[in-house]
């Protein structure tokens, strides 16, 4: 099939009287269905600034998949592959399924739980006892001690399903049904590592240490597992490279002490870098509290200062690991504005509002400070609500009667 | 088209395949196989929904602020028309604590107000001492009184900072006493260090004496960003060995001076901490003005189920004016539990109003003394004034200082409210407490063993001053011995042995010395400070040696008597002690 042959007939229904102008809206964006032999994988497509932007879910950049999707749409003939445009309303779309009786037990229980939920539906799986039993099931596959994981998997699920929230568990059912295709192909590499952190095990993390890494503690908080408040993450940002690992610990379990903010330096750390932020676990170290104005420098080296990146940066996430990825960031808002007057906003006009309705008192403690000019810096998590990505705060450097002092927020 | 198309699979996936929703065919939507399986429907369309999402997320210029509603209840306000109602609230009708200029109104709100309105109050009142000029010498003078006699633990902070800048003799001992905490802060911070670079085994803050570490977190909001950076990290089990015991004290001694900085810590104890350490999270967080602080009440309050526990998240979310919890509380004011009970009392400080001052009287009446205490607390802050004649029968009743100390504290306070309601005391309401126990008469002593006594006392304290021990105190035990009814020998061997550490011997003779004459000794600042801090040392030195019910009884010894004279960080260290020593929520 070629877009062409969609044109002429898209036009043959206007012609034979489909409405013209039944709805005011636009198209702002469209997924295609794109089989290679027995594969298919879906491209996404749309339009940022008139540049196109694709991307598929095999999670590898200009993948195959979205060359040839590339390549339909600008009604290129390519030989041996046989492009398939569709939008989720159009077009033919064929799932190659995974026989059943194929699939590794802990694979068969994240397929249960999708299907469950989706049987059921989002607005009445909460509670539902076909989803409880496949929560049970996928616990049990998880082991004794759940991993992080799978624990903050089920915490988000759980909370998705209690509020209803259709957007956020088709995410991490998205992730379920990737991890169960991850684990049924035995794929290497990243996707490996990502189905390792998922459910645990040392081949989570990369077999190339970090060695003598200084890190700054930019954020901690505590997060929904499968119990309340049962997961302790801190988000560390490696002083040399600006890259911001997540440091995951149930707990009581066992994890590098230290207050927040804290310098640590790392002898010897391993890394797995299947989600973001990568997960990480500090072998060796030695824990500071005293950061130094040369420190809160090199931070502000780091920080993102233009947020038109964020968003590709988000997606390329979420595309990497749908279920498990919370990323992080350190940003330096030129100023804030906005209606309240916190909204942070970089230097080309943009803002990255502030998650208030998930922590409306941090938002409220923050505004003061926003409003006299006071934040340089503001690290949070992001996460999106219709369209829109946020950041949900959790550390800030204020300026506190002419010095300068790193705010725990969460 | 295509976002119908997407509406309708969104509305599959929220009202589930199974269902047969407005007659969509889910398998068509998707064009996949009529008979293709389940599994494969619910991967496609989850697939689908979460790839369009993500492809759509964006930011632009007119999405610039959370369109969200956020879940948090509003809070529950409490109906307070009167001017003490709107000083330092919310709304077009408040007035705020800076308008107020006449010095006898800020005084009143000193003894009257909630925390939040005496921490302003006091604060103002010193504003006004630095415009003496302009002030009415009377006013300054009462505003001088009013400052000296405050005597309020939860405002101990914010008295250092008025009292250093008071003149005379009061405002040295403050500004020295604050150069003595710098000393402390820059001795123990290289310890802190130390402890993170394990070159310390001993977590420093915690193994600090009691009173001296009431004395260093006293002043919390002045200790630097790293030390309290570390505080956190003990208080939310993040220093490795510190076991729970030295958190729950780090913890406990924070109740009145955390600030913004430990919010965040705080929050996390009373999310994940034990049931010991959240309680008393929630004690010390309901005392930071921050806007983190109500939100993760609320939550807690809504999940909590154990009713001491409830009640004391129902208190403190009323000392953030959201009565919520009122109607809960003032049910758990029947229960037969002790513990419940006092938790509803104390509750009922924040949340109780005039009509509640019926039920929470009865409990003046309770065997409980502890219960009696607390009832007492609540009724000074309900300031509802029918409690004043029985509050006035309680006070000539006590037997014991405190709880007299806490009656006359009580009566004061209701006055205070009284005044700021623009009331007067209703007629045949009218309370009067007579003198405690009267001085006792001196005993008829020939005039000749008077002044061997008063040469003996004399040599005694030289003997003392040159450092010879014994020959000082056999003398001063003569003297004493010569006059019983004289409290001075006694309280000079206390004091020497207090100086020596001797804290058993010392708490022998200081007993003695109030047996002979309790006001006295009650009402001297220098005897009162040596002797609870004789109490406190003997009790942290028997709790030490593992007999914690013999230090459990001395310290409720010392809190027996009018410690209202004694330093606050002393008060707030005995008080603290006892709550850990009982080991209950309390």
């Amino acid at each position: 099939m070629s877009l062409r042959e969609i044109k002429q007939a898209a036009q043959r229904a206007l012609e034979d009287g489909a409405p013209r102008d039944a709805v005011a809206g636009e198209v702002v964006s469209a997924v295609l269905a794109v089989r290679i032999d027995d594969r298919q994988e879906l491209v996404t497509v749309s339009l940022a600034g008139g540049e196109l932007r694709l991307s598929s879910t095999d999670e590898v950049l200009d993948s195959p998949f979205v060359q040839v999707a590339r390549a339909a749409l600008a009604g290129a003939e390519l030989g041996d592959v046989s492009a398939t445009p569709s939008s989720s309303s159009a077009g033919q779309l064929s799932v190659a399924p995974v026989p059943a009786d194929s699939m590794p037990p802990r694979a068969q229980a994240l397929t249960d739980l999708l299907t469950a939920i989706v049987r059921l539906g989002v607005h009445h799986a909460a509670g539902a006892p076909a989803v409880v039993e496949a929560l049970e099931r996928l616990e049990k596959e998880a082991g004794v001690k759940p991993a992080v994981g799978v624990s903050r998997f089920v915490g988000r699920l759980k909370r998705a399903l209690s509020r209803q929230d259709v957007t956020t568990t088709a995410r991490l059912l998205d992730g379920a049904a990737r991890l169960a295709r991850d684990l049924t192909n035995s794929s290497p590499g990243e996707a490996q590592q990502r189905v390792a952190t998922f459910f645990g095990g040392q081949s989570a993390y990369s077999s190339d240490p970090l060695v003598d890494r200084r890190f700054f503690e930019i954020g901690r908080e505590r997060v929904a597992g499968l119990e309340r408040a049962s997961i302790e993450r801190r988000y560390l940002l490696d002083l040399g490279d600006g890259q911001i690992y997540g440091e995951s610990l149930r707990v009581g379990g066992s994890g590098s002490m230290g207050p927040c903010p804290r310098i640590l330096s790392a002898g010897l750390s391993e890394v797995s870098r299947g989600i973001t932020p990568p997960a990480i676990r500090l072998l060796q170290y030695v824990v500071s509290g005293s950061l130094g104005t040369d420190t809160l420098s090199v931070l502000g080296g780091y920080a993102v200062r233009r947020f038109s990146a964020l968003a590709e940066m988000y997606r390329v996430a979420l595309k990497q690991a749908p279920g498990l990825a919370e990323p992080v960031i350190l940003i330096a808002p030129q100023r804030f504005g906005g209606s309240d007057g916190a909204t942070p906003i970089d230097s080309d006009g943009l803002p990255l509002p502030l998650a208030a309705a998930d922590a409306p008192g941090i938002v409220q403690a923050v505004t003061p400070h926003a409003r006299r000019g006071a934040i340089s810096l503001l690290s949070g998590r992001l996460l999106d609500h219709e369209g829109t990505l946020m950041l949900l705060p959790l550390a800030a450097l204020i300026d506190r009667d002419g010095t300068r002092s790193w705010w725990r927020l969460r | 088209m295509q976002e119908e198309g997407l509406a309708r699979l969104r509305r599959c996936l929220a009202e589930g395949v199974a269902h047969a929703t407005e007659g969509v065919d889910v398998r068509a939507e998707l064009h996949i196989d009529p008979n293709a399986a389940d599994g494969d429907v619910a991967r496609t369309l989850v697939q689908i929904l979460d790839a369009v999402e993500v492809a759509s997320l964006d930011l632009a210029p007119s999405r610039e602020r959370d369109t969200r509603e956020a879940d948090e209840l509003a809070p529950v306000a409490a109906a307070d028309s009167s001017f003490l109602g709107r000083l330092g609230g919310e709304g077009d009708d408040r007035i705020g604590v800076d308008e107020v200029r006449d010095v006898g109104t800020l005084v009143a709100v000193l003894r009257a107000g909630r925390l939040e309105q005496r921490r302003a109050a006091l604060l103002r009142l010193a504003d006004e001492m630095g415009k003496a000029g302009r002030l009415a010498p009377s006013a300054v003078k009462e505003a001088a009184a009013a400052l000296e006699a405050t005597r309020d633990v939860e405002l101990a902070y914010e008295r250092t900072l008025v009292h250093a800048h008071m003149p005379g003799a009061p405002g040295r001992a403050a500004r020295a006493e604050a150069e003595q905490w710098r000393r402390q802060v820059d001795r123990l911070l290289p310890r802190v260090r130390a402890f993170w670079d394990a070159e310390l085994r001993e977590e420093p803050v915690s193994h600090l004496p009691g009173e001296e570490r009431a004395r260093l977190l006293l002043r919390g909001p002045d200790l630097p960003d790293e030390f309290m950076a570390h505080l956190g990290a003990v208080i939310e089990g993040a220093a490795g060995t510190v076991d729970m015991d030295a958190r729950l004290a780090v913890l406990s001694s924070m109740r009145h001076s955390a600030d913004s900085r430990l919010v965040a810590a705080l929050i996390t104890t009373l999310d994940a901490g034990s049931a010991e350490l959240a309680v008393e999270a929630v004690r010390t967080l309901s005392r930071v003005s921050d806007p983190r602080v109500r939100p993760a009440l609320l939550t807690a309050y809504e999940r909590s189920v154990v009713d001491p526990h409830r009640a004391v998240l129902a208190g403190a979310l009323a000392a953030l004016g959201d009565h919520r919890g009122l109607d809960y509380v003032k049910s758990l004011l029947d229960s037969d539990d002790a513990a419940t009970q006092l938790a509803a009392l104390e509750a009922m400080e924040n949340l109780g109003a005039g009509e509640d001052c019926e039920r929470v009287t009865v409990f003046l009446a309770d065997d409980n003394p502890t219960i009696v205490a607390q009832t007492v607390r609540t009724l000074a802050r309900m300031g509802d004034q029918r409690a004043l004649p029985l509050l006035a029968e309680l006070g000539r009743k006590a037997a014991v200082s405190a709880l007299r100390a806490d009656v006359e504290d009580a009566i004061s306070a209701i006055h205070a409210r009284l005044e700021l309601r623009g009331e007067g005391e209703q007629v045949g309401l009218e309370v009067s407490l007579p003198e405690p126990d009267p001085i006792v008469p001196l005993l008829h002593i020939p005039a000749l063993k008077r002044y061997r006594a008063y040469a003996l006392y004399a040599m005694g304290r030289v003997w003392l001053g040159l450092g010879a021990f014994r020959r000082g105190v056999s003398r001063l035990e003569r003297a004493a011995t010569i006059r019983g009814d004289w409290t001075a020998p006694l309280l000079a061997i206390a004091m020497a042995c207090t100086r020596r550490k001797r804290y058993a011997q010392a708490l022998t003779v200081f007993r003695r010395a109030i047996d002979v004459g309790r006001r006295s000794v009650e009402r001297n600042p220098v005897m009162i400070r040596a002797l609870s801090h004789t109490f406190l040392e003997r009790a942290e030195e028997l709790e030490g040696e593992g007999r914690r019910e013999i230090a459990r009884g001395l310290v409720a010894e010392a809190l027996s008597l009018d410690l209202r004279r004694a330093p606050s960080s002393l008060r707030f260290e005995l008080e603290r002690r006892r709550r850990t020593l009982r080991g209950g929520s309390a």
